[in-house]
C-alpha cells in the first residue's frame, strides 16, 4: 500500500475565503487540498442566469411546496438557484423557542459566492477601533493601516466597481468605473444630501471593465442581465468558480475534492498540533481521512465553529481552540427589515430604460456616532441604508395593485419606473450571550455530524437603532420628493441578512479570544480560521471584502511562518 | 481505491447507519421518505398518545415503512422523544379558538421595533425527535436503525395543521423556553391527545 500523502495545506470550504486561500497558497508553491462539503458545479449546466420564466418548470416558481417543505430557511433561494443551497431536511440546527435564527447555507463548490450580494465595502478604524471610541467590548487587534494593502489587492483581483467618495469612515479603494444610478437614485441621492447625509454609488464586485488579471481567468465584463443570484455564467461577478479556483488550478498544485463533509480535525497527541481532518463522503457515506501540515478552516462562520466544537479530544475537551471558552460566542448578524418605500410621482409612466438589469444601487453610509457631533443619545455604533429606485425583471409593484385585465396592466406599467426603497443594514453589538453550541439534545445531520444550537436575540441597542432608522429613512424619502407608502417594519430575524459573524474571534489575549491577529489559533498554531468567524464586530458594512483581505493576509503569514519553520 | 492521497478511514467496513429521517406533519401523522444510498422508502409515523416524560415531550405510535411494491411493514409502540426544536420565521399559526380567546388580551409592547417571529409571533418550524431503536430488517430498510432522529417539519396547509403547530409551539415554549411551565405544557398536550384520538 502506498504511503499516504501529507499536503502542505488542507482548506475546508471553497467559498470566498477558501477559494482565496487556495489561490494564495498554491501561487506560493503549496500543495493544497480543498475539501468542499457540497457537489461540484458546472456553470454550463447549473447556472440559470439567462433562463426566462417560460423556460423553467412551473414558470420559475418551482414545484409546489418546495420552499416550505425542503428549504424553508434558505430565504434567498429561488427555483433558479435552489441547487446552490442546502436542503434543510438534511442539515438541521436548533434554536430556543421564539428566537429564530435564519441560517442560509451553500454547500457547493464556490459556496455562497455563487449568489452573494456583491456589495464590497472596506471597514475603517471607526469599526476596527470601535471600543476605543464608545467603550463597548474590545478593539480588533489590527488597524485599518495594517489591512489596507490587502484591501487593495483583494479589490484589484476580484474587481470592485465604485467611486472615490472621500469619506474618512468609508475608505476608498482600487475601483473599476462605477455603475450608473437610475433617475430615481439620483433623486434619492439629492434628497439624502439635503438632510446632510451623503449617498454614494454602491460598490459591487462586478466587472465594469476588464483588466489583465480578470482576463487571465476568462472573466467578462458585466452585460447587465440582472440575474446575478442565479449564477453569473460569464464570471463578471466575483465568485470562487470563475475567479480564485481557476487560478489555483492553473498552478497544478490544487486538489479539489467536492462532497467531503468534514467531521472533525485530527490532532497529533504528541505535538498537540492538527495533523489532518476526518470527513465523510456526502454521497457514499464512506468515512475518510486526509493529512496536512496546515489546516485552514474556511467553511463559513458557523460551519467553521461547528467543526471546531466537534473536534473534541483528550487534549482539547471543549473543542479545538477553545481553551478560552470563547469559541461559539459573540455571534452577530446585521439587521434589516426597517426602512421606507414609496414612489416618485414624476417618474410614473416614463419609458423604461433597461434599468432592470442593473444589479447595484445607492448607499447611504453610516452617519450616526461618527464623532461627538453625530453621537446618538440612545444607541452605540450605526447603520447605513441600501437603496434602489426602479424595478427588476418582475414588477413587484404588481403584487400591491388592485384590479385585473388591461386596466391593471396599465397601472403596472405606470408605476414600473417609479418605485423607490431604502432598507437598513445595521450593526449588532457583539455580546457573549449570543452564541452557538453543539446541540445538547444530541441532534445530528444526515451524516451523523452533531448539529449546532444557536442562541441569539437583539438587544435594546439594536431596537433603538431600528427606531431611528425608520424615522430617518422616511425623512430622506420625503426630502427626495417621494410619496411614502410604507415605513417602519420589523427587524429581520438574526441570520436573515446572511452576515453571520464572530464565534471564533481574533484578539491579542488568548484568554479572551480564539485567534491571533493573523487568524491563527492561539491554542494550535497550525490551524487558521479565515472566514467571518474571526470578526470582533460586524460594523454595518457587508463583510466579504474584509474576509478576503484577512484571508490574503493570513496566507502571507502562513507562507512566511512555514519558511521559518514555525508551523 | 480513491487515491493514495486520501485514505479510507481504517476502521473496517463503512458504517451503514441511518442517522436521520425527514417528515412533514400531515393531518396528525408524520409522513416522509427515507433516502439512503441505494434506496428510497416512504414511511409514516402515526402518534397514538403523547406524554411528558422527564420534562420531554414524547409520542408513542405506529411506524410503518412502505417499500416499492410491498405491503407496509409496521412496528408498534415506537417512542419519539423531543430532543430539540428549530424556531421558524414567517407567518405565525392561528391559535385554536379556545386559546385564541384566552390570549386575545395579551398586550404587546410597541415602544420600540420588534424582531420578526419572536416572542408573541414566535413559533416552531421543526421538531427533532429521537426514535426508540428500530429493527431495520423488520421494516425492510437495510440499515442500522438503532438510533434514528426524526426531523418533523411543521408547514401547515390547513387550519387543523395550523392549530397543531400552535399547540406544539406552545408546548415547546413551556418545556424548553426561558420560563418553564410543565402544567401549561400538560394542558396543551391534552388538547393534542384529544385531536389524535379523534
Amino acid at each position: 500500500m502506498q504511503r499516504q500523502k501529507t499536503y502542505d495545506a488542507i482548506i475546508v470550504g471553497s467559498g470566498a475565503s477558501g477559494g482565496m486561500a487556495a489561490k494564495e497558497l498554491t501561487e506560493a508553491g503549496f500543495e493544497v487540498l480543498v475539501l468542499e462539503a457540497g457537489p461540484p458545479v458546472d456553470p454550463a449546466r447549473d447556472f440559470t442566469s439567462h433562463k426566462w420564466p417560460y423556460e423553467m418548470m412551473y414558470r420559475g416558481a418551482g414545484p409546489p411546496g418546495w420552499k416550505q417543505n425542503e428549504q424553508w430557511m434558505q430565504d434567498t433561494a429561488s427555483a433558479y438557484s435552489r441547487h446552490f443551497y442546502v436542503k434543510d431536511t438534511e442539515h438541521p440546527y436548533t434554536t430556543d423557542p421564539g428566537k429564530p435564527f435564519v441560517w442560509v447555507r451553500a454547500r457547493i463548490v464556490g459556496g455562497k459566492t455563487l449568489h452573494w450580494g456583491r456589495l464590497s465595502w472596506r471597514f475603517s478604524d471607526l469599526d476596527f477601533k470601535a471600543a476605543s471610541q464608545d467603550g463597548f467590548d474590545v478593539d480588533w487587534p489590527i488597524s485599518y493601516a495594517e489591512i489596507a494593502p490587502y484591501y487593495d489587492r483583494a479589490e484589484e483581483f476580484i474587481g470592485v466597481s465604485g467611486n472615490q467618495d472621500n469619506l474618512w469612515f468609508q475608505p476608498d479603494g482600487k475601483f473599476l468605473p462605477p455603475m450608473k444610478l437610475t433617475c430615481g437614485e439620483h433623486m434619492l441621492r439629492r434628497g439624502s444630501e439635503k438632510t446632510g447625509r451623503p449617498a454614494i454609488v454602491s460598490r459591487v464586485a462586478m466587472l465594469t471593465a476588464s483588466k489583465p488579471v480578470h482576463q487571465k481567468s476568462g472573466r467578462a465584463v458585466c452585460h447587465y442581465c440582472g440575474h446575478c443570484g442565479n449564477g453569473c455564467d460569464v464570471g463578471a461577478m466575483f465568485n470562487s468558480v470563475a475567479s480564485t479556483l481557476p487560478v489555483a488550478k492553473a498552478t497544478g498544485r490544487l486538489t479539489l475534492r467536492p462532497n467531503s463533509v468534514v467531521r472533525e480535525l485530527i490532532v497529533d497527541t504528541r505535538t498537540g498540533k492538527a495533523k489532518g481532518v476526518a470527513f465523510v463522503d456526502r454521497v457514499t457515506y464512506q468515512e475518510r481521512e486526509a493529512f496536512g501540515k496546515v489546516i485552514i478552516v474556511a467553511a463559513s462562520t458557523l460551519e467553521s465553529t461547528r467543526l471546531l466544537l466537534n473536534s473534541k479530544s483528550r487534549q482539547y475537551p471543549n473543542g479545538l481552540g477553545n481553551s478560552s471558552g470563547v469559541l461559539g460566542h459573540y455571534l452577530v448578524d446585521h439587521f434589516g427589515g426597517i426602512g421606507a418605500s414609496g414612489f416618485f410621482k414624476v417618474l410614473e409612466g416614463r419609458t423604461p430604460e433597461y434599468e432592470d438589469g442593473k444589479a447595484s444601487g445607492l448607499f447611504v453610509p453610516r452617519f450616526r456616532n461618527l464623532d461627538k457631533k453625530t453621537q446618538h443619545p440612545r444607541f452605540l455604533r450605526g447603520y447605513g441604508f441600501e437603496c434602489g429606485a426602479g424595478t427588476g425583471i418582475f414588477p413587484g409593484v404588481a403584487r400591491n395593485l388592485p384590479g385585473f385585465g388591461s386596466d391593471f396592466k396599465r397601472q403596472v406599467r405606470r408605476y414600473y419606473t417609479a418605485p423607490v426603497s431604502m432598507t437598513t443594514r445595521a450593526a449588532m453589538l457583539s455580546r457573549f450571550e449570543n452564541f452557538a453550541e453543539i446541540d445538547p439534545g444530541g441532534v445530528v445531520d444526515a451524516w451523523g455530524v452533531p448539529a449546532l444550537k444557536i442562541h441569539i436575540q437583539h438587544s435594546d441597542n439594536e431596537r433603538e437603532m431600528a427606531k431611528d432608522a425608520a424615522e430617518t429613512s422616511e425623512e430622506i424619502l420625503r426630502a427626495a420628493g417621494a410619496e411614502v407608502t410604507d415605513t417602519g417594519g420589523r427587524m429581520t430575524a438574526p441570520g436573515r441578512i446572511i452576515h453571520e459573524l464572530g464565534t471564533a474571534r481574533m484578539g491579542d489575549d488568548p484568554k479572551r479570544s480564539v485567534l491571533n491577529k493573523f487568524n491563527q489559533m492561539h491554542d494550535v498554531r497550525n490551524v487558521f480560521v479565515t472566514d467571518g468567524a474571526a470578526f470582533i464586530n460586524s460594523a454595518n458594512q457587508n463583510p466579504t471584502l474584509t474576509i478576503l483581505a484577512l484571508t490574503m493576509r493570513a496566507c502571507e503569514y502562513i507562507v512566511d511562518e512555514t519558511k521559518r519553520g514555525n508551523l | 481505491m480513491q487515491s493514495q492521497t486520501i485514505r479510507a478511514k481504517a476502521v473496517g467496513a463503512p458504517r451503514k447507519r441511518l442517522h436521520s429521517i425527514h417528515a412533514l406533519l400531515r393531518g396528525d401523522e408524520f409522513v416522509g421518505e427515507i433516502e439512503v444510498p441505494g434506496g428510497r422508502y416512504d414511511y409514516r409515523f402515526q402518534p397514538t398518545a403523547g406524554g411528558i416524560i422527564n420534562g420531554h415531550l414524547a409520542f408513542v405510535g405506529d411506524f410503518s415503512v412502505i417499500g416499492a411494491g410491498r405491503r407496509p411493514r409496521t412496528t408498534h409502540s415506537v417512542k419519539a422523544t423531543l430532543a430539540s426544536i428549530q424556531s421558524a420565521f414567517g407567518t405565525p399559526p392561528d391559535a385554536p379558538p379556545y386559546y385564541a380567546a384566552r390570549i386575545a388580551g395579551t398586550p404587546e409592547s410597541a415602544v420600540l421595533p420588534v424582531t420578526e417571529s419572536t416572542d408573541a409571533t414566535g413559533h416552531i418550524g421543526v421538531l427533532y425527535f429521537q426514535l426508540s431503536p428500530l429493527d431495520g430488517r423488520a421494516l425492510g430498510v437495510p440499515y442500522d436503525c438503532a438510533k434514528v432522529q426524526l426531523n418533523l417539519r411543521v408547514a401547515p396547509v390547513n387550519r387543523a395543521e395550523q392549530e397543531l403547530q400552535w399547540l406544539l409551539s406552545a408546548i415547546s415554549g413551556a418545556l424548553l423556553g426561558s420560563i418553564k411551565d410543565q402544567n401549561l405544557a400538560q394542558e396543551y398536550l391534552e388538547e393534542i391527545n384529544r385531536r389524535i384520538k379523534v
